[in-house]
């Protein structure tokens, strides 16, 4: 099939003349942030890295280099660059992990907003959540992994990850921490008051948050 | 319509001011992403909870019913949500789109999974009654349960290998 497409791309982002339509300045080790195709849009802001930055780090650096060189970093870049149904795979993988979270984590908050049919149905939701959740982010580890072995540079180097890696970490702690307050036998959180409410925004606010940093590793 | 006409009006979208707006702004697209995928996440992730009761594998102390009412309203606010976001996303590479293998099966996945849902609601949801409640679900009720949970995989998938322009390369 031929494209339909002719002349310049209007978008930031273009998978017509990018390739995988994200940006290529990480690949170069980034710094320069010129675009290295023909669409004119796709020119990034530049990058402002300075010396505190932890990804600026010459040891990060140097571990990154050291990974890209493995035999496992050459061995998926090499079986996805032809063929990325292995990578798009991890991905899937990845996402359905992200749904499980995101899914639990809406209809917990849901409930303590006061959308479930009972206090009690509400217990019990986060009873049976946390494994769910907990399998879900074990897999997305798994997959986490395979995706920075795959390409360190472009995930470790990225001022996104960190921040990202920390919202997950908030977001299941609160999760955690709103099972055992539901659950208490005495003074239990009871869905609807003050606090119910604004742990169920925290929590809506963490995990969107942790999302929007997610996607935003290859672009920042 | 010819395709040389189709071809004219998807270059005329490319020129619609909002695709300048967002082409221009370096945080608007990953945002629209963030929220597409985000939506998209909650639709597969509380779909995937009520296949696992059809397919008996979860939530067996709960009634279908009771399940189907708290959890499908929300499935569909956030499928809303996803449409809405989608629908910009694909404004924004509408040329590339229409080109785009892994997105006209992600369409047509996405049909399915809604066909096979209506089919659902239309054969087995009628005799809730008998298994609501205490007994394995039907038959058909498991098939419908499996053949959701592998659309909407299906779906996540070639939403994600569209972003990798496979129609003029070999191999799949």
């Amino acid at each position: 099939m031929r494209s339909l497409y002719s002349g310049r791309c209007p978008r930031y982002f273009c998978t017509w003349q990018n390739g995988v339509g994200l940006p290529r300045q990480l690949e170069n080790g980034g710094g320069s942030g010129k675009a290295t195709s023909s669409c004119e849009w796709t020119t990034l802001p530049p990058t402002r890295y300075s010396a505190w930055v932890y990804y600026d780090s010459p040891e990060l650096q140097d571990f990154v280099r050291w990974l890209a060189a493995t035999t496992p970093s050459i061995w998926l870049r090499a079986v996805s660059s032809s063929v990325p149904v292995l990578l798009v795979s991890v991905q899937t993988v990845h996402l359905l992990g992200m749904s499980v979270v995101i899914a639990a984590n809406g209809f917990v908050a849901i409930g303590l907003l006061g959308g479930l049919r009972s206090h009690d149905a509400l217990a019990s939701l986060t009873r049976k959540v946390i494994p769910w959740v907990g399998t879900a982010l074990a897999l997305m580890l798994v997959t986490g992994i395979m995706l920075i072995v795959r390409w360190p540079q472009r995930i470790l180097l990225s001022p996104a990850f960190v921040p990202k890696l920390v919202l997950v970490v908030c977001g299941t702690a609160l999760l955690f921490y709103i099972e055992r307050a539901t659950n208490r036998q005495q003074d239990g959180l009871k869905v609807r008051t003050p606090a119910a409410m604004a742990l169920a925004i925290l929590l809506v606010l963490t995990w969107t948050a942790a999302v929007i940093a997610g996607r935003w590793i290859p672009f920042a | 319509m010819s395709p040389a006409e189709l071809a004219q009006a998807l270059r005329a979208m490319q020129e619609w001011p909002l695709v300048h707006a967002i082409g221009g702004n370096a945080y608007a697209f990953p945002l629209l992403d963030a929220a597409h995928i985000l939506f998209q996440a909650f639709v597969v992730g509380s779909i995937a909870a009520l296949d696992l009761r059809l397919l008996g594998y979860a939530l067996m102390q709960r009634p279908v019913t009771e399940l189907v009412r708290h959890i499908l309203p929300w499935t569909w606010a956030a499928f809303a949500g996803a449409a809405v976001t989608g629908m910009v996303l694909f404004v924004l590479n509408v040329t590339t789109f229409v080109d785009n293998r892994s997105f006209l099966i992600k369409m047509l996945l996405m049909l399915l999974a809604g066909a096979n849902m209506l089919a659902f609601h239309k054969g087995a949801y009628r005799t809730i009654g008998e298994w609501d409640l205490g007994s394995p679900p039907p038959q058909a009720a498991r098939l419908a349960g499996a053949l959701s949970l592998a659309l909407w995989l299906g779906v996540v998938f070639f939403g994600r290998y569209l972003w990798y322009p496979w129609s003029n390369r070999v191999g799949f």
